[in-house]
């Protein structure tokens, strides 16, 4: 062995392999230097050879989703925001899927090898696990299989990075055309409302689950409330089959959402770029983070949408 | 690129190269604690300003650098120190396990030090560390060698190697 060698081996040796990584503590301290905003709703519905790569876009959308936060008016939800009481039956992974390809795709998402039922509820079915690292990972049936029974292939799996934060409390799975998902803690009802704001679905959630009427199409928004109606978290989406140009969706209700908030005393608020990108403003705050909190509480409610990257200004 | 990619790719940058980020850190702030401490933070920090990434040089090396960045502010001294002087400071993680080589580590020139920690420590590419550092490969290349130099020569003059 020579010198040089002896010396990398050497200098290797001032390393350590403890692994004391934690990605959702990163999620989490990310968005708590955000000032407020909206949560992406994830329809999940896809051919199965597309989950995968449809996956990794979900993940995406659920971790822009984390790094926003609600209007710091509900800061004391937040703590209740933060966790599933329902811990269900553990169940093993490999007893529900006897389907290779829907294996595959969990093998895929890293699913652990204990999924807990959380329950059924008017025929759907509610599975969740935990990684390691805490991200939760969700399968939902439409039929009614006991513990032990078999994913049928048309149901859907997923893992979402972002849930459950402040800024993404529920995840919303539809099955067989219906609206369903997982709620954290706090959120006792979901409610669907249009762009004029008349309401097109609600479920209660009941154990962090809940099950409602039909899937509706076209944009839609998701209301998170809590026990007393108060909206916790507000997200505006559009169903994933119906293409209709996300970008230009997105850029296009950034664009209202910065106009409203010029109109409500902040004045400097910044247009999106052509990305649908907030710029970030490096010369503090663009406003007292009052004023701003309460413009964003009145726009939120007139356009939201996920993944505004700073548009309070930076607070620290 | 979009938000959503990037937020996937530095995610993936941390899954696959978390413990190289804080045995890197370590160096430079001295334990593993704090170093972790400011990995999370440096992450926190890339996720929330993803959309600043220009895509024009390592993701890696961007994240290094608020890394970098987020170690000097935790040091509270008020003043901006470069890199070089932060690496000039660096009291390294553990120097208890070879305490001849931390003491070689220790009269390295600030810059050779600073690219051993990189490579070594961060397990940083040569491209990663001439982006961060804003040099050529080549330079760092020839750093690299000097510093082993300069380290053989140390150790040797203490018997520490043959």
């Amino acid at each position: 062995m020579n010198d040089q060698q002896l010396i990398e081996d050497r200098l290797r040796g001032f390393v350590s392999d403890a692994d004391d990584s934690d990605w959702q503590e990163v999620v989490r301290r990310a968005g708590a230097n955000q000032r407020m905003s909206v949560t992406s709703l994830r329809p999940r519905r896809n051919s199965r050879a597309q989950r995968p790569r449809r996956w990794r876009a979900l993940l995406a959308l659920a971790l822009a989703a984390a790094v926003a936060v609600p209007a710091a008016a509900f800061a004391d939800d937040i703590g209740e925001l933060l966790g599933l009481s329902n811990q269900g039956t553990p169940v093993a992974t490999s007893s529900l899927s006897h389907d290779t390809s829907l294996e595959r795709a969990m093998q895929e998402f890293g699913f652990p090898s204990t999924l807990h039922l959380l329950g059924m509820r008017d025929g759907i079915t509610f599975y969740a696990a935990q990684k390691p690292d805490g991200t939760y990972c969700f399968a939902v049936t439409e039929a009614s299989t006991p513990a032990g029974g078999q994913l049928p292939a048309a149901d859907d799996v997923g893992c979402d990075g972002g849930f459950p934060s402040v800024g993404a409390p529920v995840s919303v799975f539809p099955v067989g055309g219906r609206f369903a998902g997982f709620a954290a803690d706090g959120v006792a009802s979901v409610a669907l409302v249009d762009d004029s704001g008349a309401t097109l679905a609600t479920a209660d959630v009941k154990d962090n689950l809940f099950v409602g009427g039909a899937m509706p199409t076209g944009p839609i928004i998701l209301e998170a409330l809590d026990a007393d109606g108060h909206v916790l978290s507000t997200t505006h989406t559009q169903p994933a089959k119906v293409d209709q140009g996300p970008q230009a969706q997105r850029v296009a209700h950034l664009l209202a959402f910065a106009e409203c908030m010029r109109k409500h005393g902040v004045p400097n608020f910044p247009d999106p770029n052509s990305q649908g990108q907030l710029p970030r403003n490096s010369n503090g705050p663009i406003a007292p983070p009052s004023t701003v909190e309460a413009a964003a509480k009145i726009c939120s409610t007139i356009v939201s949408q996920g993944a505004l990257a700073n548009p309070g200004g930076a607070t620290h | 690129v979009s938000v959503d990619t990037q937020a996937h790719e530095i995610e993936q940058l941390y899954r696959s190269r978390y413990l190289a980020f804080r045995n890197g850190m370590a160096a430079l702030t001295g334990s593993y604690d704090s170093a972790r401490d400011v990995v999370q933070e440096a992450f926190a920090q890339a996720l929330r300003d993803r959309e600043q990434f220009r895509g024009d040089g390592p993701l890696a090396a961007w994240v290094w650098r608020i890394a970098v960045r987020v170690a000097l502010e935790s040091r509270r001294n008020g003043r901006e120190l470069t890199l070089d002087e932060l690496a000039a400071e660096a009291p390294l993680a553990a120097p208890e396990r070879d305490p001849a080589l931390a003491e070689a580590l220790r009269q390295l020139p600030p810059r050779r030090r600073l690219i051993v920690f990189m490579r070594y420590f961060a397990d940083l590419s040569y491209t990663e560390i001439a982006a961060l550092c804003e040099i050529s490969e080549g330079t760092v290349a020839a750093t690299l060698a000097h510093a082993h130099a300069d380290l053989s020569k140390a150790l040797q003059s203490k018997g520490a190697i043959r």
